[in-house]
């Protein structure tokens, strides 16, 4: 008798236990998978605009794809993560997919307060390709905004859903979008003493993650070229054989990975110019470091600072026309803009504390920095005047601000101590007003971000 | 007298004791030798094993020398100087320090060294890669000041990318704050 109730007690636990697994374990990872921003409720409040985004229409001989699902919702996770859209639950539609092919009842959106409305229609085009149309719908105005259809491999449905997220946040806010984009950065492993860096890529959205480098040697500050075939960064690959650490490129379609040259002393902090033609660095020797200019296809190195002083991570204007940069050579350290070709240094920072790591926003309106006082560190903004400074993120160490395309919203990664005495090191996600923060879900410590252009098609 | 006695008793006891474990171990050391002989005239063979164990050790002695005798040679007279925040300049301990190790390479001729310059957590990644490139310079230069050849001494920064200790505290930063020398590998 006992042995039949042990028996059955056992069964009732493994019964549970994969109750839990099914239930509780198994949606978290489909959650994180189809979530990789999560919004940080901390944020602040704002007034997001209430939209209604309506599951598609979509031929039968399609559905078992769950694409009529699965587009809408990625498009409602791009929006709803900027901030500026609050999606009205779908329990409320009134008007199912199949009945919206045509004018929708503006009527039935206006009772749950949609502000605008997104419809869709997923059709086959060939056996491996589908198109997809969607319209994007003034509930008040009673009137169509716009349409568009696109048309892809069936593979590529998540940049469909990007390349249509961005289409309505333009026209919704406009401002560019950055949906369809990537980011580049470096994933951390292992002890402080000893960490294992690689370069990993992603979606701007955390999906399609990928390692670039395997992690034997230490790689640092990856940054996209504007035509988002290159990739370059400073690494310690080949010190073992006499290299010196050194700026590199890496070819994300090749996969192949060049010394940028060999130089007199370190190369380190290097960036694309606008245009892609020339890459700009520091390079150190004898305690000082100077900023300096290479065209990648002469390969002719200029300098453009001299002096004893640390000069570095520098960026160029959009234009080309000036590069903002980092210096000592006062003291203190501090930001300062010269003019391509290294005249007319003038410094721009003169608050309290160090300033670091500018980085000139693709609108040209703002200079994203990092500064380090009282013992905290900030990513904050300026005029490239130097007026109107301001602080948007803080932590123990927040460091490292790259732009996304249009120049409205930042990443940037953040180090928080946690109780064990490690650290936990993240990417977030925020935008100029300072208010909307999210981290960017990564699947270990990450650092040094990289935010690419808008995908070309 | 009888306090004098008591002592010369304690001395006599004592003595007798290291004496007898002397006796205890020289025998036994005896009683091995004396194994080892009677094995000799017995079997070859176990000799030879133990012969052997005796060399292998004594050629792992040899192996460990060179290199490995220099740089804790190097260790112990003092392979890394220290700075204070976002500072390169030698002071007083750094340069005696220094002076050591000038010393040390004045006596190994033969020897290069590459000089490691080093961070602690609290500032920007890329600006720290320059702050230890001039760490590991001050200590390059005060080398070459006193007369050690340039082409001896490679220098690398590794900013706050390779910290000595871990925490994230006045002390880590201080002991992570440094150029440390090492001897190159042949």
């Amino acid at each position: 008798m006992d042995k039949i109730k042990r028996l059955v007690l056992k069964l009732i636990i493994l019964i549970h236990i994969s109750f839990c697994y099914i239930f509780l374990v198994q949606p978290n990872i489909a959650l994180s998978q189809d979530e990789p921003l999560q919004i940080d409720i901390m944020g602040g409040k704002i007034q997001a605009m209430p939209i209604a985004i309506s599951y598609f229409s979509i031929e039968n001989n399609l559905k078992e794809l769950q694409l009529h699902n699965n587009i809408p919702n990625l498009i409602a996770n791009n929006l709803v993560n900027s901030g500026l859209f609050k999606l009205l639950n779908r329990d409320a539609y009134m008007q199912d997919p199949d009945q919206l092919n045509g004018r929708p009842k503006f009527r039935d959106w206006r009772i749950i307060d949609a502000q605008a409305l997104i419809t869709g229609k997923i059709t086959k085009k060939t056996n491996d390709k589908i198109n997809v149309t969607i319209e994007l719908w003034d509930v008040y105005g009673e009137k169509r905004m716009f349409g568009i259809s696109l048309s892809s491999k069936i593979k590529s449905w998540r940049r469909i859903a990007h390349i249509i997220s961005d289409k309505i946040y333009e026209r919704l806010t406009g401002e560019e979008g950055y949906f369809d984009t990537r980011i580049v950065y470096v994933s951390e492993s292992g002890s402080q003493k000893n960490k294992i860096k690689r370069l990993a890529i992603m979606d701007q959205d955390g999906s399609n993650h990928q390692y670039l480098t395997d992690g034997s040697s230490l790689v640092l500050t990856p940054r996209f070229s504007p035509n988002q075939q290159q990739i370059t960064f400073f690494s310690y690959h080949g010190i073992n054989r006499g290299l010196k650490p050194s700026v590199y490129l890496y070819n994300l379609f090749t996969g192949k990975m060049e010394i940028l040259g060999e130089f007199p002393g370190m190369s380190f902090a290097p960036r694309f110019s606008p245009n892609g033609s020339d890459l700009i660095m520091s390079l150190s020797q004898n305690g000082s470091t100077n900023i300096h200019i290479l065209n990648l296809k002469s390969k002719n190195i200029k300098q453009l600072t001299k002096g004893i002083a640390i000069d570095t991570s520098p960026s160029f204007s959009p234009d080309g026309e000036n590069i903002v940069f980092n210096s000592d050579r006062s003291g203190g350290q501090h930001l300062y803009i010269m003019k391509k070709n290294g005249k007319n240094p003038k410094r721009i920072s003169f608050g309290r504390g160090s300033y670091a790591t500018p980085v000139w926003s693709p609108r040209g309106d703002y200079i994203a920095f990092t500064k380090f006082t009282r013992g905290r560190f900030f990513i904050g903004l300026m005029h490239p005047d130097g007026s109107a400074e301001r602080l948007i993120a803080e932590g123990y160490l927040t460091e490292g601000p790259t732009w996304a395309p249009g120049g409205r919203v930042l990443s940037f990664f953040r180090q928080t101590p946690q109780n064990d005495g490690t650290m936990r090191t993240r990417l977030f996600v925020i935008d100029i007003t300072g208010n909307r923060e999210r981290e960017l879900i990564t699947p270990e410590d990450a650092s040094d971000p990289s935010w690419s252009p808008k995908n070309i098609n | 007298m009888l306090k004098y006695f008591k002592i010369f008793i304690i001395i006599i006891i004592f003595t007798y004791f290291i004496a007898c474990s002397n006796k205890d171990q020289e025998s036994l050391l005896l009683d091995a030798e004396g194994g080892n002989t009677k094995q000799n005239s017995t079997s070859t063979e176990e000799i030879e094993i133990t012969d052997n164990t005796a060399q292998s050790i004594q050629m792992d002695e040899v192996e460990l020398t060179v290199e490995e005798k220099l740089s804790s040679e190097l260790i112990e007279v003092g392979d890394r100087i220290f700075f204070g925040y976002d500072e390169s300049t030698i002071n007083d301990e750094s340069a005696d320090t220094l002076q050591k190790q000038y010393q040390f390479l004045i006596r190994n001729p033969d020897l290069s060294i590459t000089i490691t310059g080093h961070c602690d957590e609290r500032g920007t990644r890329e600006y720290n890669i320059a702050l230890g490139e001039r760490r590991a310079s001050a200590s390059k230069n005060y080398l070459i000041s006193l007369g050690i050849s340039s082409n001896r001494i490679a220098v690398i920064s590794y900013g706050k990318e390779k910290p000595t200790v871990e925490g994230h505290n006045d002390w880590a930063w201080t002991q992570n704050r440094t150029a440390v020398t090492f001897i190159n590998g042949k």
